[in-house]
């Protein structure tokens, strides 16, 4: 069991590399390559979640050495929750990528697995510097990702993208380097448990790093001052690729929920966290409009569901700030990246199939399969829009029933209820535009067709955002159970201190 | 030696963010390897700074924390790395667009320029 949490890293990396060398062979080598990795990720990735639904969290040690000295993987229902998710968006992106053609490019798949194994060791690694390195391997896999259409508006985004996130990475080291010089380590575990024994003295430093720690997970995050490069680069990329895009901005949302409200919230009485927590859902809610607006403002339906994005970041953070939000988040999370995947194939498959007109908003003769396709985009219109009874109306009512159950909070749900509305009129002005301002076609001009990966794909993440409606009473207790489990001081985190490396071989024990 | 230190490093992350905040490319891919010294710089010194001896020999008591080192080794590594894979994107942007800047839309207003220098 334990050496299964290494294989939700281990295996895309090994594939990864296997599809370098493998230049030479045929796309449809490759793809198999691809898919078996990537079925295989999602295999592990639902044993994991049986296993940490029974609420036993998992350590493996890796390398062997106890974890002062060596870096653990922890394997909680928070982790095993998001791996969960990576594995399904993952392969409903990868579908849509080889039906729409673009896993043809030559290191297309190399890459994919390359931000596999990134957001995964992200979600498992149980060490602030891993997470670091992590974060630089799914980067690195997403410029790629990013930059191998080569067109010209996406190269313009990608420098944007990459400038940005490099400087992220220098002050992700700075507050690094700060924690481990007063803390003197870097694990979780062993941080959550240096609560009170920071100097006055040492605390102001502490604090300054938190910050610059929140900095750089708020621009993972897109949180709002920092999130103003999102809608301009997921709008450029291609379908498949913002599509498993919708899961990046979840992992900004999984290291604030990890390392604030797991590791520095629990530092009591003395965290820092209590002022920042406060704060964070006002951020949270700034962002939200903001994403609405710039959905109300979308000329094309791409730029509108990158906007939409940044809106659900929005959402996330509301929750994340809350004490007792994180299950409400948790559960929105898993749908609002279902949801806003499904949109970006949804719109790949519009575009496609309205020929020169693309994805603008603009009257233009029907896409071929209207029914069809307008009916996809109604239903994920609905769930991002947060109506019943869909999982985006449970998810916000978590959220909201949440809010009022804190003082002084009520009035953030003006907030959510105020994007929910400005998504909602977006959305039907788009979904009108689109499907029934549609003009004759003219003499000779057949109806387009296309985007059919794009399509299953789609299919494939509506079933996903089904499950979570008809589950939605299990998935409730589980995200809830997760919200207690996050807690790094409680007996079963700290018992990663105490976990001791096996027998070696040929040696006394 | 900490005044020296920190100065060094300040100066370092001062000259990288205004290097960085220009608007050619070439100029923010300088300002950021700066920046990524002075950090690396920085992490090194997490470490304490002391006479501490580094490597295990006959007779010495206090050594210095390796782990700092280790975090400086590989901080260069994903820097340098990534630095490279930026200075491929804007090299390619540059050859594409005709301009370095970083918002790419300054080629018309450039040859323009060009083109009065040369009238004159």
């Amino acid at each position: 069991m334990n050496l299964l949490l290494a294989a939700p890293v281990v295996i895309p990396i090994v594939a990864a590399a296997a599809l370098v060398v493998m230049r030479g062979a045929s796309a449809t080598a490759r793809h198999a390559v691809g898919i078996a990795a990537t079925l295989t990720f999602l295999a592990i990735a639902v044993v994991l979640f049986a296993h940490a639904a029974d609420g036993r969290s998992e350590v493996l040690l890796v390398g062997n050495w106890r974890v002062p000295f060596g870096i653990a993987l922890l394997l909680d229902r928070l982790s095993a929750w998001m791996l969960l998710l990576t594995g399904f968006v993952g392969v409903a992106a990868l579908l849509a990528a080889i039906g729409g053609g673009q896993a043809r490019a030559l290191h297309f798949h190399a890459l994919f697995q390359a931000q596999l194994a990134g957001v995964a060791g992200a979600f498992l690694t149980n060490d602030l510097f891993n997470l670091f390195v992590f974060f630089e391997v799914l980067l690195a896999a997403s410029y790629g990702l990013l930059l191998y259409s080569g067109e010209r508006q996406t190269r313009g985004a990608s420098l944007h993208y990459i400038i940005f996130n490099l400087v992220g990475s220098l002050l992700f080291l700075i507050a690094a380097g700060l924690i481990y010089g007063i803390a003197g380590t870097l694990s979780f575990a062993e941080l959550a448990t240096i609560g009170g024994k920071v100097s006055a003295d040492d605390m102001p430093m502490l604090q300054a790093a938190m910050l610059l720690l929140l900095v750089v997970f708020s621009i993972k995050a897109a949180a709002l001052p920092l999130g103003l490069w999102l809608p301009a680069t997921y709008g450029a990329a291609d379908a498949p690729v913002a599509a498993l895009f919708a899961l990046l901005t979840k992992v900004g949302i999984y290291a604030v929920v990890r390392v604030f409200v797991g590791v520095f919230g629990t530092m009591a009485p003395d965290s820092p966290w209590i002022y920042l927590s406060s704060a964070i859902p006002w951020v949270g809610a700034l962002t939200l409009l903001f994403g609405a607006l710039g959905a109300l403002a979308a000329h094309h339906l791409r730029g509108l569901a990158a906007s939409l994005v940044l809106a659900s970041a929005g959402t996330l953070l509301i929750g994340t700030g809350l004490p007792g939000g994180v299950a409400a988040a948790m559960y929105y999370a898993a749908h609002s990246t279902l949801a806003g995947a499904a949109l970006f194939l949804v719109a790949d498959v519009i575009r496609r199939g309205r020929g020169r007109v693309e994805d603008r908003l603009e009257p233009a003769p029907a896409v071929g399969r209207a029914g069809l396709i307008g009916g996809m985009f109604f239903v994920v219109a609905v769930a991002i829009a947060g109506l019943p009874p869909l999982s985006g109306f449970i998810g916000k009512s978590m959220l909201i029933a949440e809010l009022f159950s804190h003082d002084g909070r009520g009035h953030l749900a003006a907030a959510v209820l105020l994007g929910s509305l400005t998504t909602l009129i977006a959305l039907s002005r788009a979904g009108s535009t689109l499907f029934w301002h549609a003009e004759p076609h003219a003499p000779g001009e057949h109806v387009r067709r296309g985007g059919r990966g794009s399509l299953y794909g789609a299919g494939m993440l509506l079933g996903g955002l089904l499950a979570l409606v008809v589950a939605a009473g299990p998935a409730q207790r589980y995200v809830g159970q997760l919200a207690e489990q996050v807690d790094a001081t409680r007996a079963d985190a700290r018992a990663i201190l105490d976990t001791q490396p096996r027998p070696q071989y040929g040696r006394q024990p | 030696m900490e005044i020296l230190l920190a100065s060094g490093i300040g100066v370092l992350i001062a000259c990288g963010v205004f290097l960085m905040l220009r608007s050619r490319s070439f100029d923010v891919v300088l300002g950021l390897t700066l920046m990524s010294y002075g950090v690396n710089l920085f992490l090194f010194s997490v470490g304490r700074i002391g006479g501490a001896a580094p490597i295990i020999s006959d007779g010495v008591v206090r050594y210095t924390d390796p782990l700092p080192q280790a975090l400086t080794l590989t901080a260069i590594v994903i820097g340098f790395a990534m630095t490279a894979l930026l200075l491929a994107v804007a090299l390619a942007d540059y050859v594409a667009e005709r301009t370095d800047h970083v918002d790419g839309q300054r080629g018309e207003q450039r040859s323009a320029a060009q083109g009065r220098g040369e009238a004159e």
